[in-house]
């Protein structure tokens, strides 16, 4: 059975609701004949307007509801969902609310930010629902934290093996090794680290001295594991940040297009 | 010469602590490296980072890391050699150097509490990996925006500035000039347009007084302009036209008021019969309107005869030979009422009907005038003639002509009195024959009067006409809007069409049911959607009277009132 998430929960039931209320809508839109072009400040204009603005703040409240980590009444995954099924609804809902006028104004601004803060949400859906997977695969192996603790020792444990060795030695340790500063960037832009060439080492670990080899082995040994890690680190750091980078435009343009919605609210009563 | 490495440790508690390490060797390996000298355990030095040398030339260092990560003096160095008080910086790392005869000592300062920030550093190394920890919180990121928005978006309008934001749409094409204040229409918050802030500019004396009259008692009627003229909806003025709007009302006109008398009109089928304009009598310049139901009854009174199935057979004998005549030869179009102007005798008539008078003078005309206009033309033609006849012949010299400059010679009253005689005789002849028999009767009505034969004034009198020219001064109707049909098709009675009309009291106006062959309520009939505004002007005067009018100065203030 499938697993269900915000996306399916209760089989689309919320998906089901708004599509249905939406078709109503579309419905009542197009026997709908006012006085003039159809807009805002038509009963039906009102009607959605009042409508929409009530969706806006329930959109908002899920912030709230996301926090109250003790309410019984809903479900966060329930809540989430109609938080999903809601914002995709307002993006025809209020172009139904002013009859598709549109303009270089702030009630415009008020739609385009509500556009926006739809589609990065949509965005951080897809995110949420292609990364489910890949988050789950690295549990058990490991935090980034604990991963940085394990990578530490490797170089560590790397270190030592270079005490009195000959200078052959200390040259090809010196081209295997390299000091790993991770960072967010290269997390995120850079792919992963090529794991060794055995054939190459082979030969190389060939010309050391034979009491030194077994040493050898271990070095590069290491030096896999730490690269091992690295790329462990690099996984875990990039999906964390995709999981919070849209999160960075979500919410500071939802908040735009609240404010934006208020304004729009109190200047068409303002100048009526 | 030996090199020592000291390193100078600041404990917690305030206090240092110095431990040297001697080397007896020339060749020192600095670096990370378990092979190295001098180990440095910190992640950035490379396993072997430098070399530090005693030479010829002094004390020497090398960097070996392959990485350019040394510095002398801050100045990046592969290769130096050193003197007392240089500084060299590597891997993170810092030492001091300091010379003496015998030995050279590399000083490194490290520090407890900073070493413990290096701690809680590493412990951050995770942190510094999410973006929490590159951007602020993405809250207070949405907090600062919020103050931004309402900053440009409410604030700024408020004050008057970025006012256009708020605008829902561009203002119409007449109201632009006013298009930046807007308290010129929206004169207080929260409230509607209202009005009188209209009026600052517009005058209308119309429907909308009866509206107000209507409203007065009925509150609930109460109209505004910009109900029907919106505006913000792009650059032509919004004019409310549905037929429904005007049909709230009129549907069932007579029921908000006992006192309204015209009938209900709930859509365009339901449209009442038209009602024309007729005389009251034939003497009477008052109108009163008649409904084209009861055609049997009605008559145009107008006191002018005109034969139209006459004037529009063919063939008719006109001034230069045969001739057939069109509508529109007298019914001439006027561009600027859509309509036509009025029927003029000098324009229309005047060249198939010539007011000659005398066989024997055929150029000779009298003016289409009153009366004693005609009579005055005919005597002072005859009495020219008369001159002109006398002085030709030079038989009497008793009145002569008087020459510019000259002397005036008295006439004696003999010949004066014989010649008036008969230059009125004459006039008096002509007269008769014009109003009675060759002109003025046919198509007026012509009453003789009781005045003596030797008086200057006319014998007739002549019953003024006003011809109609608009049957229906509450329609209005495009004659050029409907310039492929025929004049007939809607100029006719219920029995004859204008061009089988012989009397002149026949009121050619056709009725509602020609207008619904073509028009409907709406197109999805197959005809021309036609809004009450099609035919009806809501407003009942289209422009204003020359006493409403206004200067430029006066709307100048007008525009002053406004706050501009």
């Amino acid at each position: 059975m499938r697993e269900e998430t915000f996306f399916n929960y209760r089989n689309f039931k919320w998906m089901w609701v708004h599509l249905i209320a939406l078709t109503v809508i579309l419905i009542i839109y197009a026997l709908h004949d006012p006085v003039g072009e159809p807009a805002g400040d038509t009963w039906l204009g009102y009607f959605l307007g009042v409508l929409a603005a009530a969706g806006m703040t329930g959109l908002m409240w899920y912030a709230i509801r996301k926090r109250a980590y003790y309410s019984s009444q809903t479900t966060l995954k329930g809540a989430l969902a109609v938080h999903l099924w809601l914002g995709l609804s307002l993006s025809l809902l209020v172009p139904l609310h002013c009859g598709f006028s549109f303009g270089m104004n702030v009630h415009t601004l008020a739609y385009v930010l509500m556009m926006l803060t739809i589609l990065t949400g949509v965005w951080g859906a897809i995110i949420y629902l292609s990364m489910a997977k890949e988050i789950g695969s690295h549990r058990g192996k490991g935090s980034v934290k604990e991963l940085l603790e394990k990578l530490t020792l490797t170089s560590t444990a790397a270190d030592s093996l270079t005490l009195k060795k000959s200078a052959t030695f200390i040259s090809l340790a010196q081209k295997l090794d390299f000091n790993f500063h991770p960072t967010l960037r290269d997390a995120v832009f850079e792919g992963e680290i090529l794991a060794l060439d055995q054939s190459v080492l082979a030969r190389q670990i060939a010309e050391l001295n034979t009491d030194e080899q077994s040493d050898a082995v271990k070095f590069i040994g290491i030096v896999s594991r730490k690269i091992e890690l690295i790329n462990l680190i690099r996984q875990e750091v990039k999906a964390q940040f995709w999981m919070k980078a849209w999160l960075y435009l979500h919410v500071p343009l939802a908040c735009l297009s609240y404010a934006a919605l208020l304004i729009h609210i109190i200047s068409v009563f303002y100048y009526r | 010469m030996r090199i020592k490495h000291t390193v100078i440790i600041g404990r917690k508690n305030g206090q240092t602590e110095r431990v040297t390490q001697d080397y007896s060797k020339d060749v020192l390996v600095v670096g990370r490296g378990g092979n190295s000298d001098i180990i440095m355990p910190q992640n950035r030095v490379a396993l072997e980072h430098l070399i530090i040398s005693l030479r010829e030339a002094g004390l020497g260092i090398t960097d070996t890391s392959g990485r350019k990560d040394l510095y002398v003096n801050d100045a990046l160095v592969s290769d130096a050699i050193l003197k007392s008080g240089d500084k060299i910086r590597f891997g993170g790392i810092e030492f001091t150097v300091n010379m003496s005869a015998d030995y050279c000592e590399l000083v490194e300062n490290r520090s407890e509490v900073q070493e413990d920030k290096i701690e809680e550093a590493a412990t951050l190394s995770t942190e510094r990996l999410t973006l929490r920890y590159r951007l602020p919180d993405f809250w207070r990121i949405g907090a600062w925006g919020i103050i931004a928005i309402f900053v440009i978006y409410f604030f700024l309008p408020i004050v008057g500035v970025n006012k256009g934001s708020w605008s829902s749409g561009p203002i119409s094409n007449n109201h632009k000039m006013i298009e930046q204040d807007c308290a010129a229409c929206h004169s207080s918050p929260f409230s509607a347009v209202e009005d009188k802030a209209c009026m600052t500019c517009h005058v209308m004396t119309d429907h909308s007084e009866k509206l107000a009259r209507l409203a007065s008692h009925r509150s609930d009627l109460k109209m505004r302009c910009a109900e029907c003229h919106g505006e913000h909806d792009g650059n032509h003025a919004s004019i409310e036209k549905s037929a429904e709007s005007c049909a709230s009302c009129h549907g069932d006109i007579r029921s908000l008021d006992p006192e309204i008398r015209i009938e209900n009109v709930p859509n365009f089928q339901g449209h009442p019969e038209f009602k024309v304009d007729l005389y009251k009598a034939s003497d009477s310049s008052e109108t009163v309107q008649k409904s084209l139901t009861n055609r049997s009854e009605l008559k145009d009174l107008t006191p002018i005869k005109l034969n139209h199935k006459v004037h529009l057979a063919p063939d008719l004998n006109g001034p230069d030979g045969s001739t057939t005549l069109e509508c529109a030869d007298c019914h001439r179009p006027d561009p600027a009422t859509k309509s036509f102007k009025p029927i003029s005798f000098e324009r229309d008539c005047m060249s198939c009907h010539p007011l000659s008078f005398d066989e024997r003078l055929p150029q000779a005309q009298v003016p289409h005038g009153e009366p004693n206009e005609v009579f005055d033309s005919l005597y002072a033609q005859y009495a020219q003639i008369a001159l002109g006849l006398e002085n030709s012949k030079g038989e009497d010299d008793s009145v002569t002509r008087t020459k510019p400059g000259g002397t005036v010679e008295r006439a004696t009253s003999k010949g004066v009195d014989f010649a008036r005689a008969a230059i009125l005789r004459e006039a008096r002849q002509a007269e008769r024959e014009l109003f009675t028999k060759t002109a003025c009767q046919l198509c007026h009505q012509v009453t003789e009067l009781d005045i003596k034969e030797n008086e200057n004034q006319s014998k007739f009198a002549v019953a003024k006409p006003i011809i109609p020219n608009d049957w229906m001064p509450g329609a209005i109707f495009s004659h050029p809007a409907h310039d492929e049909v025929k004049c007939e098709e809607c100029h006719r009675t219920d029995k004859v069409t204008v061009r089988e009309s012989e009397s002149t009291e026949d009121v050619l106006m056709s009725g509602i049911k020609d207008c619904q062959l073509c028009h409907a309520d709406n197109h999805k009939a197959g005809k021309v959607q036609s809004e009450c505004v099609m035919c009806h002007s809501f407003h009942d005067s289209i422009g204003l009277s020359h006493s409403d009018k206004r200067s430029f100065a006066d709307l100048a203030v007008s525009l002053n009132k406004l706050g501009r």
